[in-house]
């Protein structure tokens, strides 16, 4: 029979509060889905939910249904743990599967850096009215924010945009008669 | 991944994060306290670190690259 092989996915979890008056539950919870199976399990509370969340590994077949599967594993087992060990919660507001490679990515990600029209305008070689200009044209990049001191870009936006931005040097010639 | 528990806790004291001692590990809590994350003493797995960072970072924790 051939061996079917499998793969770790990490699988995050956030259910709506509130959270357990007893935070040594947690650690229970760490336990539960540990026997259930689950791999390097850490356990929270709080966050945008508010109730107590869990975040661990889960063994899945590999193929076009691993992360589907992931869920439904991952749910199953992280429902079973907190019944074991009494933790209630207002439903599931959030799930979250990572594949192993792509958790290792997410983890040693550039963090993204942010610039002003002085930044921008050193990072495209041109200065702050030219900027001002490439505002104006098409495919440039919106600004994340507008502060007193002016727009804020992420520079990953405008990394994006250098990427494709054909530059024309030089001033423009004058029309002759 | 070298990752390394102490190194990681390091890291989060720095960024305001605080540790607090329970019965089968510590409790991380965030700047704002809004979010409260379980680190076990004794994890299972050598991948516990990575999603130990990945729950982290939902809180504000930035890994220094």
């Amino acid at each position: 029979m051939a061996k079917v092989k499998s793969a770790v996915s990490s699988v995050d979890i956030e259910t709506w509060g509130p959270p357990p008056a007893d935070d040594d539950v947690l650690a229970d919870l760490i336990e539960a889905l540990e026997a259930l199976g689950m791999q390097g399990a850490v356990s929270s509370m709080g966050g945008i939910a508010g109730g107590v969340g869990a975040t661990f590994g889960v063994k899945v077949p590999e193929g076009s249904a691993a992360m589907a599967e992931a869920v439904r594993l991952g749910v199953d087992a992280f429902e079973r743990a907190s019944r074991k060990v009494g933790i209630t919660h207002g439903g599931i507001a959030r799930v979250d599967v990572m594949t192993d490679p792509y958790l290792d990515r997410w983890l040693t990600r550039e963090p993204e850096r942010y610039a002003g029209v002085t930044e921008v305008a050193a990072l495209l070689g041109v200065s702050r009215q030219r900027v001002a200009e490439l505002r104006g044209k098409r495919g440039f990049p919106a600004p994340i924010a507008e502060i007193s001191a002016g727009p804020i870009w992420a520079v990953s936006s405008l990394n994006r945009f250098l990427e494709t931005w054909e530059r024309r040097p030089g001033r423009p010639r004058k029309a002759t008669a | 991944m070298g990752w390394d528990y102490r190194q990681v806790r390091r890291e989060a004291i720095r960024q305001g994060w605080t540790v607090e001692p329970r019965k089968k590990g510590e409790m991380f809590k965030s700047r704002d306290k809004v979010t409260q994350v379980m680190w076990h003493s004794t994890p299972s797995d050598v991948n516990a670190i990575r999603e130990f960072v990945r729950r982290l970072e939902k809180g504000g924790f930035e890994w220094p690259r």
